[in-house]
């Protein structure tokens, strides 16, 4: 009975924790210029990181270690570098734009200014991370998290013609009015978001801050082909909600404000009270998880203390690296940039990193020597080398596609 | 060449993307239709705007939304449609024939931002402006066939 | 230092089994990583492993190029001696060769944990609530 609450738990937590402000703006973004024309690529974004995810989770329950640790042991200090530096990077750039989120869910909520709440929102972040567990921050964040099923609800209430979105869904195109290379940046947009980088080395990670042995596998599995899958419906609800209320009248979607519209203009005050709170729990732990996962990359390639099992005096440049990084984002989000533009290249910048994050893992899940007899399964590695393939025709063309297409103008 | 200096290679890549995105953003317009494409584009900036603050005022009307979010959504699409307006009109006309399309632009975009402005200050007040809602519509319409006539 | 000893034991490769590894002290704490190795040139002209340098005094080196210099630069610019050699841990301390390197002395008597120490001192200590375990 205790094991079946806890998977319960678990597979609630993944739901509410999975989707971040990428998904928030990219779901709605898209389904209010394509419709459902891209769904089929939250689809495949769900699959990849449920593969990848289960593959991390079994790497660091089996070898008690996390990510980055063994892809410096694996594939070199070199390689292993150049990985951090990229993986760095994009999981800070990721940070500002989940900080900035944050502050404006709650600038939607009091109508201060978001630059105002900015600092107050990074001190915030730093003081969970310093202070509380690290399950009941998963728990109580993931949990509220769920808050956001308030757009499947909305999406029912809306009623499209459901056969007629299965049909659009299962046969795409590009519709009247865009161009081909605008689809496809947008479907490398969505796909970075759904496969975000900085959620392997947290899951990992994660898995060795709580202890998981052989026998937690299970959990680990049903966490992340269950709650994945439905955190992936979410989006879609995002996307749907988006695509009735704001593709028939041309509008596009630029503001936070203009994504929880739907809910509110079909399930009025209680709705948005209902979605605001679910903004500031995908925020605020994203936020959490990115902060922490800054720690995780550097004090794992240079194999310092890390972790928030333990006290911070004895992982004292683990959190010196959060501290930082933190405040950094906060300086970033105070520049005035506007936090939407960072999250659209945040997740365009996750497209381009994930060969670099994904490649090693795929590797260590293969290796005997670190995996034992639960090494990748025949099928597994099919389908991730497929997904490699994706993957690095993802990160080729982001680049390239959002010269041309002037970031999706 | 070894992965390191690949991985160098594609961070100065995507460091240089963006930079090479935000020159060619605000380029100027050198033919009469490329100014006319523009032209449009504002407009439908504009109306994008326009339409999102008639689904939240009708909301409002609807639902009693929260002051905090109705004023700060409409301050946003208001902000949206002024910086749409002013980015179009920073930009040099390329000819005398370009001049009529852009005072015409500016005109019926400008009277969508007022509107706005008019919709945002009562929203402030903590009233939702629904007696606005009939101008709003018909701004819409305008700029909608305004889009379309400059683009002929 | 003692004249090293004829070879004994099992034999590992050095690349594989040693390099890149996690140090794991006595108190089973992490302390680092092999950054690179000392070698002792013998009489008979093969090398033996003598001692593991660890931290960006080492790391720097080894990783060449542009990178490498200014990761070295920086252990440079950190350390408190001018003209420091990068932190030591003689073979001698090895207690065991597993998927990690098993130390015999605590990581506090160790070099490596200079840095750790410094940040922890100057910056995290400086912080109410450093010293309690996350409730």
């Amino acid at each position: 009975m205790r094991k079946y609450l806890e998977v319960t738990l678990g597979v609630l937590t993944a739901i509410g924790g999975f989707v971040d402000i990428g998904d928030l703006v990219a779901n709605a973004e898209v389904g209010a210029r394509f419709r459902w024309n891209l769904a089929w690529v939250v689809v495949v974004g769900v699959v990849g990181i449920v593969l990848f995810a289960e593959m991390s989770g079994r790497v660091a329950t089996l070898t008690e270690r996390g990510t980055f640790d063994l892809v410096r042991e694996r594939l070199g200090p070199r390689f292993a570098l150049g990985n951090l530096l990229a993986s760095f990077f994009v999981t800070f750039l990721t940070l500002v734009a989940e900080v900035a989120g944050i502050a404006l869910a709650l600038e939607l909520a009091t109508s201060v200014n978001h630059l105002l709440l900015l600092p107050t929102c990074g001190v915030l972040v730093w003081i969970v991370i310093w202070k509380v567990k690290f399950d009941s921050m998963e728990r109580v964040f993931g949990l509220l998290g769920l808050a956001l099923v308030v757009f499947a609800v909305a999406a029912w209430r809306l009623g499209p013609d459901w056969s007629a979105v299965l049909h659009q869904a299962t046969h795409p195109g590009v519709p009247d009015g865009e161009g081909t290379p605008t689809y496809w940046y947008y479907a490398i947009a969505l796909f970075g978001a759904a496969m975000t980088p900085y959620e392997v080395f947290f899951f990992s990670s994660g898995a060795v801050e709580e202890g998981w042995d052989r026998t937690d596998l299970m959990v680990n599995r049903a966490n992340v082909l269950v709650g994945f899958p439905l955190g992936g419906a979410l989006s879609l609800a995002i996307m749907t909600c988006a695509a009735v209320v704001f593709a028939p009248r041309g509008i596009t979607v630029d503001h936070l404000s203009q994504v929880a519209l739907p809910v509110a203009a079909t399930l009025g005050r209680l709705g948005l009270v209902v979605v605001l709170i679910g903004f500031f729990a995908a925020t605020f732990g994203a936020a959490l998880e990115t902060g922490l996962s800054s720690g995780y990359t550097v004090a794992q390639y240079f194999g310092w203390p890390w972790g928030k099992r333990y006290r911070p005096v004895d992982a004292a440049r683990f959190h010196a690296v959060i501290l930082v990084a933190i405040l950094l984002a906060v300086a970033v989000g105070l520049t005035t940039v506007d936090p939407i533009k960072v999250t659209e290249y945040s997740i365009v910048f996750s497209a381009v990193a994930l060969p670099l994050t994904y490649f090693p893992i795929l590797v260590v899940a293969n290796d005997p020597q670190y995996m034992g007899d639960r090494v990748n399964s025949r099928l597994t590695n099919a389908l991730a080398s497929v997904y490699l393939v994706v993957i690095v025709v993802a990160a080729t063309a982001a680049i390239p596609l959002m010269i041309a297409t002037k970031a999706g103008m | 060449m070894n992965v390191r200096c690949a991985a160098r290679r594609l961070v100065a890549a995507t460091l240089l993307g963006p930079l090479v995105i935000l020159v060619s953003c605000s380029g100027p317009a050198r033919t009469d239709a490329s100014f006319s494409s523009k032209a449009a584009s504002t407009a439908d900036q504009a109306r994008s705007s326009v339409e999102t603050v008639v689904v939240l005022v009708e909301s409002a009307d609807r639902h009693h939304l929260p002051e905090p979010y109705l004023s700060t959504a409409i301050a946003e699409a208001e902000d949206d449609a002024g910086a749409a307006l002013t980015g179009f009109e920073s930009v040099q006309p390329p000819s005398s024939r370009s001049d009529l399309v852009r005072s015409r632009t500016s005109e019926v975009v400008g009277d969508a931002v007022d509107l706005l402005a008019q919709a945002r200050i009562s929203a402030r007040r903590g009233h939702a402006p629904v007696e606005l809602l009939p101008e709003l519509r018909r701004a819409s319409v305008r700029l909608d066939s305004l889009a379309a006539n400059v683009e002929r | 230092m003692d004249r090293p000893k004829p070879p004994t034991g099992r034999e590992v490769d050095a690349c594989l089994e040693l390099l890149d590894r996690q140090l794991v002290d006595s108190g089973g704490d992490q302390a680092g990583k092999v950054d690179d190795l000392e070698l002792t040139e013998l009489e008979d002209g093969s090398f033996v492993v003598t001692a593991i340098l660890s931290g960006p005094g080492a790391l720097g080196p080894r990783l060449g190029g542009r990178l490498g210099m200014a990761v070295a630069a920086l252990f440079e610019r950190l350390h408190p001696d001018t003209d420091a050699d990068p932190a030591r841990i003689p073979f001698g301390s090895v207690k065991d060769l597993g998927s990690h390197i098993t130390l015999s002395r605590s990581r506090d008597h160790l070099d490596v944990n200079r840095m750790e120490h410094w940040v922890r001192d100057r910056v995290i200590a400086r912080i109410p609530g450093a010293g309690d375990a996350p409730e």
